[in-house]
């Protein structure tokens, strides 16, 4: 395997890997600790990585686990996603832009774990559902499944925010299906 | 002479073509399959502004750093 060839996948992929881990984590100090580590890790297991698989989706999986282990040691320290979203709206001079960016921002943070990062790999990073089963270590139908309900979720929020704290808390929109119940219990 | 059928006076029923389609920021349709698109661009857009910032310094030097000790060692073995 070429050394170079290897670094030219990498560094094309950290972009999109930077913003990736900027949106799930709602942190941007954390999200660039996450990047960092899963650059060291990359390097450390180059070797096995086979040229000519999908390396876009090798190194998500390898951000992804390092999220997982993130928020199984941190469970009750998730921070909050403002310092994404003031970053976000300072981009944006129109008014109604950064109202709408803000919701965006804030509907997403309030969607499961798995849900989000569906959503974000599919509709965000512009992934397939099976480059994204690939990275979420799940079948392509949990993915299918996953975005669609984000989706609905996201709906029902964005259609009518007075009603979001209800719809954050209602059962039927928290509790996944069973599969879905241990995300990272695998 | 008969006459055709009457063209009725009501306008046919065309769907609105949204703003949002051009990116004016609106807010998305009502029907799921346009907040669907509607989502999707905002979410490319906002993936879009982030994957265009540079790549924090220390991490870039983390890479160029380990990629030349790897060839400095491949040259010492060779």
């Amino acid at each position: 395997m070429s050394a170079d060839s290897f670094q030219d996948l990498l560094l094309a992929s950290l972009p999109k890997l930077r913003a990736y881990a900027m949106f799930l984590t709602k942190d941007r100090s954390l999200a660039d600790d996450l990047l960092q580590e899963s650059v060291v890790r990359a390097l450390n297991a180059k070797h096995q990585f086979a040229m000519g698989t999908n390396f876009n989706a090798w190194i998500h999986r390898i951000l992804h686990n390092q999220y997982v282990n993130y928020i199984r040691q941190n469970s009750r320290n998730i921070q909050s996603i403002d310092n994404i979203a003031e970053h976000m709206l300072s981009l944006r001079p129109d008014q109604e832009q950064k109202v709408i960016m803000g919701e965006v921002i804030q509907n997403l943070s309030d969607l499961p774990i798995n849900q989000r990062e569906a959503l974000l790999l599919v509709c965000g990073s512009g992934m397939s559902y099976d480059e994204a089963a690939d990275v979420l270590n799940c079948s392509i139908g949990t993915v299918k499944s996953r975005v669609w309900r984000a989706r609905r979720h996201m709906e029902r929020m964005m259609m009518n925010d007075n009603i979001s704290t209800e719809i954050s808390t209602a059962p039927s929109v928290e509790l996944d299906c069973a599969e879905d119940q241990q995300p990272y219990g695998r | 002479m008969r006459e055709g059928p009457k063209k009725s006076k009501v306008p046919p029923i065309v769907q609105p073509v949204e703003e949002d389609d051009k990116d004016s920021g609106m807010r998305p349709t009502t029907d799921s399959q346009g907040f669907d698109h509607w989502l999707e661009r905002k979410l490319h857009k906002m993936f879009d502004s982030v994957a265009s910032e540079p790549i924090p310094e220390d991490i870039m030097d983390l890479i160029n750093r380990l990629d030349e000790k790897e060839r400095n060692d491949i040259q010492k073995k060779s």
